[in-house]
């Protein structure tokens, strides 16, 4: 990744990105206050709604199977995620999700600093997604913890409150987690993280419709195949050969690549419905 | 070599369901305006996450704010009277509290949230726990002046 802030949907999603933070920080220290808006990524509460990540909740009914608390504002709370995916993909990873941000700051000071290839070349196949998610959720469900130690924007935030509160001996151990994961990630091909393991990102692009916020590439519209786009594009897809939509987390910023080089004819475009 | 025994928030159901249910979310811990509350990291990495309390640095005031917060039913969200709390019993060890030692001592009857009820002071000179009435708040824990604490909560088992 080469700019930090240019163009037309990069710049309105640091700016989400950033807000998001202060939001968040906010709520932090607020929160002995007011009880409208508390909660971490795991769950958040808005005023009777508490939004609960996908994974959490799912493993959290698998758990207690018959003896779930089935409260309707926590049940409400768990369809949102899943609606916004249906219709925008995966937008939480891309606009908001904390673990994304530190890792594309990162991966903006590596790209500068040490122009380095990636040591290990990974891909996954859906099918081996699908058997790792169940995998993953089947763990969740027997070892109660288990979740809660792979969920890297639950981590963070709570991290991030435990700051506030000046709780140092959690943030140690959870700030090593964070960068064990973050060591991983920065050697492998990128994102092997977002793009494989994390579960939630996988449930959120297992909602997606398709024919929902997606990035098209034009047919009317020449590409001069400069693939610029698959360069900048944060999870090393190539939008430039039109097959990125599985994996792809609707950052526009092959857009804003594309949209830059020439006035009129971009072929890269995002479309909705 | 793990620490076992966690004094868990009010309202929290029985501690082999409260592992279970509690999703870590933080929010009784957000809420709580006196910082009671803090989560479980190395003390024992399988709780991890988990809230509780520790009554020595800081005990529950019972404002009995955090129940309602809960998302998950790991915290009874109904519970809003602090006299039906049940986080666990404090024990008096009268080896080593003053008043039993023959000193005058009554910083834990005089601290008791469930004043006269749950803390009863015999011969107006020997504190004693009424188990029924105690809630396991930890007031009288964190007040005793005898260290380490000759008050204890021992937080409730299954
Ligand atoms: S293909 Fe485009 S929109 Fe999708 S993740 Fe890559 S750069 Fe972002
Ligand atoms: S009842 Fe009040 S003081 Fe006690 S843990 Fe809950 S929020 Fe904190
Ligand atoms: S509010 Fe409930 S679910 Fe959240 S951490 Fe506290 S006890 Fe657990
Ligand atoms: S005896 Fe101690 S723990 Fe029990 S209610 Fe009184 S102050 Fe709280």
């Amino acid at each position: 990744m080469k700019d930090f802030f240019k163009g037309k949907f990069t710049l309105t999603r640091r700016l989400f990105q950033i807000g998001t933070f202060l939001f968040f920080l906010a709520v932090y220290y607020t929160s002995h206050k007011q009880s409208f808006l508390l909660g971490t990524f795991y769950s958040f509460k808005l005023g009777p709604i508490h939004i609960v990540d996908p994974f959490i909740y799912l493993t959290y009914l698998g758990r207690n199977l018959l003896k779930a608390d089935l409260f309707v504002w926590t049940v409400t709370g768990f369809l949102i995620p899943l609606l916004i995916a249906f219709l925008f993909g995966r937008v939480f990873c891309s606009w908001i999700c904390p673990y994304n941000f530190l890792y594309e700051i990162l991966d903006f000071l590596k790209t500068h600093l040490f122009r380095k290839k990636p040591l290990i070349y990974f891909e996954a196949s859906p099918k081996s997604k699908k058997v790792w998610l169940a995998l993953a959720l089947a763990l969740g469900i027997f070892i109660p913890p288990f979740p809660y130690y792979i969920l890297m924007p639950g981590l963070l935030s709570v991290l991030l409150h435990q700051l506030v509160l000046h709780l140092y001996s959690f943030i140690l151990f959870s700030l090593l987690l964070i960068l064990m994961v973050l060591f991983v990630d920065l050697f492998f091909k990128k994102r092997i993280w977002c793009k494989f393991i994390c579960p939630t990102g996988l449930i959120l692009g297992m909602a997606r419709w398709k024919g929902g916020l997606r990035i098209i590439k034009r047919k009317d519209l020449t590409c001069k195949e400069c693939a610029l786009c698959s360069f900048e594009c944060p999870l090393g897809l190539t939008p430039h050969l039109g097959n990125h939509l599985e994996d792809c987390y609707n950052c526009g910023r092959c857009v804003d690549i594309c949209k830059g080089l020439r006035k009129k004819e971009n072929p890269l475009d995002f479309k909705f419905l | 070599m793990f620490k076992t025994k966690f004094l868990r928030p009010p309202g929290a159901v029985k501690e082999s369901e409260f592992v279970k249910k509690c999703i870590r979310c933080g929010k009784c811990q957000q809420i709580c305006p006196y910082n009671s509350i803090v989560l479980t990291s190395w003390e024992n990495p399988f709780y991890f996450g988990l809230p509780y309390i520790i009554a020595r640095k800081k005990p529950c005031y019972l404002c009995m704010k955090c129940p309602p917060v809960c998302p998950s039913g790991a915290l009874d969200r109904t519970l809003v009277d602090k006299n039906k709390v049940k986080m666990g019993i404090a024990r008096i060890n009268r080896d080593t509290c003053w008043a039993y030692q023959g000193s005058f001592c009554r910083a834990c009857f005089m601290n008791c949230p469930i004043f006269d009820k749950a803390l009863k002071m015999t011969d107006e000179l020997l504190p004693v726990v009424i188990e029924k009435y105690c809630v396991g708040c930890g007031i009288c824990e964190n007040v005793c002046p005898v260290e380490p604490s000759a008050i204890i909560v021992e937080p409730l088992k299954d």
